[in-house]
Formats: C-alpha cells, structure tokens, sequence
C-alpha cells in the first residue's frame, strides 16, 4: 500500500518526504475543495470513518503542492508540549526544540492532526490563533514568542464522528475555525479501481472482497469496533495477491482487527467463507 | 418438536443480507423459511445451510413479506412457489452489491425473464398462468404465509388489523390449494377478508396471534404487570416497615428521602412527592443462587474506563520539567557521577476516577421468564458480572436493588456501599433479592443520583439501571411515568451523572424503552454474557455525554 511513499518520521520529526506521488483517487470534489482552501490558507477539517482515506488525501495534497507534512497521531495523554515544542536536556543544559506544529509554522508546511479529538482540549486550544486571521503560533515557553505562520502553512485535522460519536468534545469554537470536507468509503467501482492500483488484485477476487466490506458495512450494532474500511480491504487483498487463501487473508486483515469475540468472529468467519470466490 | 439448534455462526452472514439482526435456528424442517425474525434452516451440509440463509435473508431485506401479499398467496402452493421465485431473482439484482458473488450468480439464473420491481408487481406476474416460471430449488426454502401474517401480529399489534387483509381475487391464478400448512386456512382467509369485525373473527385473530401482543401499549403491558403485584420475599426488614401488598399507597412511614416527580400535563414538579427509603435486604440463606463467576472480559473492556489524570515525576518524556530531578542531575554531573536523565513530568490517565451505582429493578414485573429463565435472575446475573469487574479494577462501586409500593413506598435495598467490599457477604445479599412490588422509576433515579452525589466521591459517575427500563405503578402509568423518569434523567446527566439502561431477555415494548431511556445509551442484551461487547462504549458515552453537559450547561451559567 505504501509503496510510493518513502517516509523518514525518526530523522525528521513526523516530516513524510516523498520520492513518489501517493495514490489518491478522487470520490467527489474534496481534492478541489482541499485545494481552495490551502490557497486562501483556511484550515480544513476532514470528517470521515476511519480507513476511508483521510490521511492519504492529506499526503496526495502535500506531495502535489511540493510542501512538507508534519503528522500528529493525536492521543489523550498529548500535551500542548508535543505539539508546540519544548526543553530537552543536552549536556549540562537544555535546549528548546521546536514541535511538529512549531515545524510547519517555521516552514510553511502541513500540521496535519490526525484523530483530533482524542486530544484533551487544553493541548488542541494552541491552534486556535493559527487557524483564524492572525495566523500565528503564541509559544508561553519562549516568554510568549509570538511565530508569524509562513506562507504555505495549512492546518489539518481530522476525526470520525461515529466513533467519537460526542461532538461536543470538539469545542465549538475549534469547529467553527475550520472548513469541512466530509468523506465516506469510496462507491463499489471506486474502491475496485483503489484495490486494483493498491494491490493489483482484479476479477472475481476483487469483487468478492468489495461485496465481503459491503456486507460486513450493512452489519451495525453487533458488537463490532469498526467495520470493514478501505484500508482493511486493501491489506487482505495484498495478502491475496502474496499467494495467501482468500478466506485466510480476510480473516487476518479484516476480521482480526474487528473483535476479539469468540462468537463474533465465528459469524464472520461463516460470513467469509459465504463471500470467497469458488 | 425437534431440538432447535442456535447456528450463531450464521447470524452476522444473515444480518447483512437483510441489513437487520435476524437469528438463524437449526431444526428438521423441510425446508427453509423464515417468520421475519428468524431465519429456520434444514439440517444440510454447511454450504446448502448457507445459500438458504442468504436467500430467506436476502427476501427479508427486499421486503417481500409484505402482510398484504402474504394473505394473497396464503393457502396457494403454487403461487407461492412462484412468487418466491420472483423474489428471489428480485433481490438478487437489488442485493447484487452484498450478496456473495457465487449465491448471486445462482439466484440471477433461477430464471431470465424480466425482474418485477416491487412484492405487488411479483404476486401479479406469479398470477398470471401463461407466464412460464420454473420451480425453485430446495435451497432457497419457502414462504410461509400464515406465520409470516402471525409473527407480524405479534411484532407490530397496532399495524393494519386483519379485515384489511382481504385477497384480491385473481382471474387466472393458479388455483391448487397448499396442504402444507393448515388446512382451513382459505376459509379463514376468507373470513379475514370480511370487511366488518364479528366475534368468531376475532377468536379466530387471537387464534392466529393476531391480536395485541403482550407488553403492547393497548394494555397487554398493564396487565401482565400487574400480574406483577404482590408480596414478595423482600427483604425481613423492608417487609415489616414497608408492609408489602398489593394496595398501591400501603400506609407506611415517610422516613427517608423526599422527591419530586415531574407532572408533563402541568409542566411543573409535585414537590416532596415520593419517598425513598433504604433497608437491607433479608438475612442470606446458604442456599442462595449462584452467581456469575469472574468475567475477565468485562474486566478487559472496562479498564480503561472512568480514568482521570495523574502525575508521573522522572519520566524519560513529558510535558515539562521536573526541577527535582533536574537539580539532581546537574548535581551528579558536576559530582562526575552517572546521572539519570529522567527529569521530566508528565500527566498520564491512570487514576482511577469513577464511583458506578448498579440499580437491579428487583419490581415484580421481572418474575416474567424468557427462554426459561426468569428476567430477574438474568438481570440479577448482569448486576453482578459489573458489580465483581469494576470491583476488581478499583473502581468505586455501589449495587441497590429497587422496587416500589405507592409513591411514598420507594425501597432501595442495599447490596453494597461504595465503601463496602464485595465479599461474599455482599454476593449473598445480592443473591437473597427477589422480585416484588412495582417500579416507580423517576423517585430510583433521583435516589441514585443523589447517592451518587454525596457518597461518589469521584469526578465522574455513572448510574447504570440494570432492568427493562418500564415504569409502572398504579398511579404510575403511560406519559406521566415515561415523562417523570425521562426528567429525571435528564436532571442526572445535567448534574454530570451519565446514565444508561441494560436490560436481558425484557419483553418490553422497544417503543416506550425509546421514549424513557432515548436520550441515554441503552440496550437490550439478550444473555448477560454479552454485557462485555457493548458495556465500554456505552459507559464511555454516557460519561462523555454528562460531562460535556455539565460543562455546558456550567458555561452558559458563567456568561
């Protein structure tokens, strides 16, 4: 899945540097949207389940618009600090050193916070007087410095709202700072074409594994974490097309990752074995 | 009757057919067929079992049990073979993106004529003679029309009654008669189709289970709750203060804690109205009931739930720095010693920081039995499985049964205090509770919500009712009830108490669960093994959602 995308997170702090266009097929008008909005410097925020593609459109935009992608993970233990920057030890003093956000501000690249709202407010208020009109970065452990964005600069984030199904969790006033563009998993023939470009994997293979996400997608409120995501698709089928079974494949990239339960994972087994081509 | 045999395996695979849960059953059937609810398959190898259980699902998703279509081909065999075939080929096209590939395939060339669009346009190309239509094969099983029409009977008793069922004569439909199911069902159809209600019609309706079900708001429920009503062996002490009986206002003592109840007609409290009192329950006998042993499970999903933060000193990463460590760095190192260079702090989500109070609704109304086991004994089941996990994690918890005699009658009776252990001590007083009286819901809440109050003692707290989520008393009923106890809820949440409801093997009218418990996580399990599936997102949400309540109901209080 990730073949055209060569990353380096250790040495460059989150930074992806790209040698190759990441795949990204548009489903309906969010690479122009996104685009609009990163010329007039407004920060998007992206709405969709997860796996449907949110990051990898982040990074199509970034590799196309020839600027660096700062990615933050965000987790509840995040403090302002991880985003911002701080002090650390070297030698016999300490040194401030800047932040994934601090990074794209400096530099005029994406920041781009994935998951947003598993961050406890506290830490995601610091983007706040970057994402209206003053467009720039207060930093309190600098004696207040005040860092002007540079040009280029575009803040991202993203959430899925039916898994942080509380809105109210997103302060409004994050919210109303940000344009959205919602996704949703691609349509049957878009999602063929995304698992034959990701994996090669076509015909009655392809098909049967498009048919086994719809159906595992018509299943709600059985217990499962998640359902089946373009991403999962993706991975069973690049087992596939290493020379695994399908039924084996399926089992490990889609219904490993839904549940642990016994029961659960028996009724996508038989759920399996109904959907593997003959 | 034959052993019916549950085949879960084959639940996920029928539910995204028919885009609903619907449980698959194993037994010696001739073939397969489903009632809209269940899906009853022959004993056959797994593939046959599998491509029947797509197809009766796959006709469930379409909607092809329409109640009118199922009395016009009811007591036709061959109309109904050949609707049947018709539908199947219409749901393979409507399903060609979730069906499997293979049982797609199959059911497209059960036949190449033209598709019909709806369950009407295929009754009446089933009718017409001249048109050719094979036979269906085995696999896909059968429709049976009078069951179908009695399971909807029971599942929707205000839908259309059954003089509406009349059958559309057809000029040239086949005209064999089915003599697979009974035998007089033309006559009676054509009963059915009488436009006007006569008494046989209507002994002939709860024949067929057509009539209103039990736990239906046109007074089912009423009845089989009080049915509920009566002395039950609560505890000695509740007994002989509260003087249990069937008389709704029972002449007790107000000592305890004093309610109000919100009257909706008015749009106003009736202040000081009910009273709740607390006692402990009966002294344990040796022969209680067993409890649910340790549900590692549960344990697994809930310990993540109900954290606060905490400070961590000498981290290798943190948010800033920890001056006392520093200073001892600096110090080693100018000493020429090594150092530790762990000097930052950081605060992480490892306190535990949540008091949960267990109702079980001990009310009478849960001595009804579901696949022969009492609902009290299950819910009673579910209370412990939570009590014994969050118990274990270190979490603040408290278990009440509760039950009611009038509004000044509301009994609490104690399991186990926040502060207290859950020994076996407390596991006997659980098991020693036995259903009686009635459930004044609103009074339990706002008792909850108050002990969770004051004796919590945490940030976040969480009331979790383990009962059919129903209130009902004498002069407890309808809107009234729904409206005080959905009140109170809301008077929870907005305090920050999140709440929700679990309820197993309740019959209860999914309706009014939807009007008392809608704006809460609630659900109905159906064994309360299946608590640990769904307990961490709900008490998550509930949680989330009083807290953002709190916090902005606090903020607008600020401005």
């Amino acid at each position: 899945m990730t073949e055209h995308v060569i990353t380096h997170t250790a040495e460059t702090n989150g930074q992806r540097n790209r040698t190759q266009l990441p795949f990204y097929r548009p489903v309906g008008n969010e690479v122009d949207l996104f685009r609009a909005a990163m010329r007039r410097g407004l920060p998007v925020m992206l709405k969709g389940p997860t796996g449907c593609g949110k990051t990898r459109l982040v990074e199509y935009i970034a590799a196309t618009a020839h600027v660096p992608l700062y990615t933050v993970s965000c987790h509840e233990d995040m403090t302002a600090s991880d985003l911002v920057g701080r002090y650390v030890l070297t030698g016999g003093s300490t040194e401030w050193v800047d932040g994934p956000l601090t990074r794209a501000v400096r530099e005029g690249g994406i920041c781009y916070l994935d998951e947003i709202v598993e961050a406890r407010q506290d830490a995601t208020v610091v983007i706040h007087s970057l994402a209206d009109h003053r467009r720039e970065l207060n930093i309190e452990r600098l004696g207040g410095e005040r860092l002007p964005a540079a040009s280029g600069f575009l803040l991202v984030v993203s959430y899925n709202p039916g898994y942080q199904s509380v809105l109210k969790d997103l302060k409004s006033s994050t919210r109303q700072r940000m344009v959205a563009i919602e996704l949703d998993f691609p349509p049957p023939d878009v999602e063929r074409e995304i698992l034959r470009e990701e994996s090669g994997v076509e015909g009655a293979v392809a098909e049967s594994m498009i048919r086994l996400a719809a159906a595992i997608r018509r299943i709600d409120d059985a217990g499962l974490r998640e359902v089946a995501s373009t991403r999962t698709l993706i991975a069973a089928a690049v087992l596939v097309a290493e020379g695994m079974p399908f039924g084996e494949a399926a089992m490990s990239a889609i219904a490993g990752p839904l549940t642990d339960d016994i029961q659960l994972r028996s009724g996508l087994s038989t759920l399996i074995d109904a959907h593997t081509p003959g | 009757m034959s052993q019916l045999v549950d085949t879960s395996r084959f639940t996920l695979l029928a539910h995204s057919v028919a885009g609903r849960p619907i449980q698959v059953i194993e037994g010696d059937y001739g073939l397969a067929y489903t009632d809209g609810q269940s899906i009853f398959v022959p004993r056959s190898s797994e593939h046959l079992q599998r491509a029947s259980v797509v197809a009766q699902a796959g006709l469930v998703a379409i909607g092809s049990f329409d109640r009118y279509v199922m009395a016009g081909i009811a007591g036709h065999q061959t109309l109904r073979q050949r609707y049947l075939l018709l539908e199947c080929v219409r749901a393979a096209a409507t399903l060609k993106s979730v069906l499997p590939l293979q049982l797609s395939s199959l059911l497209t060339a059960l036949y190449d004529g033209p598709i019909p669009n709806c369950p009407t346009e295929s009754l009446a190309w089933s009718r017409q003679a001249r048109r050719r239509l094979p036979d269906p094969p085995d696999w896909v099983g059968t429709i049976k029309p009078i069951r179908m029409l009695r399971a909807a009977g029971h599942s929707d008793p205000t839908a259309a009654t059954v003089q509406d069922l009349s059958i559309a004569p057809a000029q040239d439909a086949p005209s064999e008669i089915d003599d697979e199911e009974e035998s007089d069902r033309s006559r009676i159809l054509e009963l059915f189709s009488v436009p006007l209600r006569t008494p046989f019609s209507s002994i002939l309706e709860r024949f067929f289970g057509m009539g209103h079900a039990p736990g239906s708001n046109q007074g089912g429920a009423g009845e089989s709750r009080a049915g509920g009503r009566g002395t039950g062996s609560s505890g000695a002490k509740a007994t002989a203060a509260v003087g249990l009986g069937v008389m709704p206002e029972a002449p007790v003592v107000r000592v305890g804690f004093r309610y109000p109840e919100w009257d909706f007609a008015r749009h106003s409290y009736r202040s000081e109205w009910c009273t709740v009192a607390e006692f402990d329950p009966p002294d344990a006998t040796s022969d209680s009931t067993p409890l649910p042993g340790d549900d590692r499970m549960l344990r697994r999903e809930l310990v993540r739930i109900g954290l606060s933060h905490q400070r961590h000193r000498r981290q290798q990463h943190g948010d800033i720095l920890d001056l006392n460590a520093l200073v001892d760095v600096v110090v080693r190192q100018a000493a020429g010693v090594d150092s530790d260079t762990r000097i930052y702090e950081c605060r992480r989500r490892t306190a535990h920081d949540l008091s949960v109070l267990v109702l079980l609704d001990t009310t009478g109304s849960t001595r009804e039995a579901t696949i022969g086991r009492r609902v009290f004994d299950q819910q009673r089941e579910l209370a412990a499985r939570l009590t014994a996990a969050l118990d274990d994690l270190g979490d603040r918890v408290a278990t009440f049964g509760f039950f009611s005699q009038g509004r000044n009658g509301v009994r609490f009776v104690r399991v186990k205090e926040f502060d207290d252990r859950y020994d076996v001590a407390a596991q006997r007083r659980l098991s020693a509770l036995s259903p009686t009286g009635f459930t004044r819901l609103g009074a339990a809440i706002r008792h909850g919500t108050h002990i969770l109050n004051t004796r919590g003692g945490t940030s976040q707290k969480l009331l979790v009712l383990v009962g059919d989520g129903f209130p009902y008393e004498n002069d407890y009923t309808g809107g009234y009830a729904e409206q005080d106890s959905r009140k109170a809820l809301n008077e929870a949440v907005v305090r920050g108490i999140g709440c929700v409801c679990l309820s197993v093997g309740s019959t209860t009218d999914s309706a009014v669960v939807e009007r008392v418990w809608g704006g809460v996580p609630h659900r109905r399990l159906s064994d309360s093994s299946e608590l640990a599936r769904s307990a961490r997102p709900m008490f998550r949400l509930a949680l989330r959602t009083a807290a953002a309540t709190k916090r902005s109901i606090g903020s607008e209080k600020n401005h």
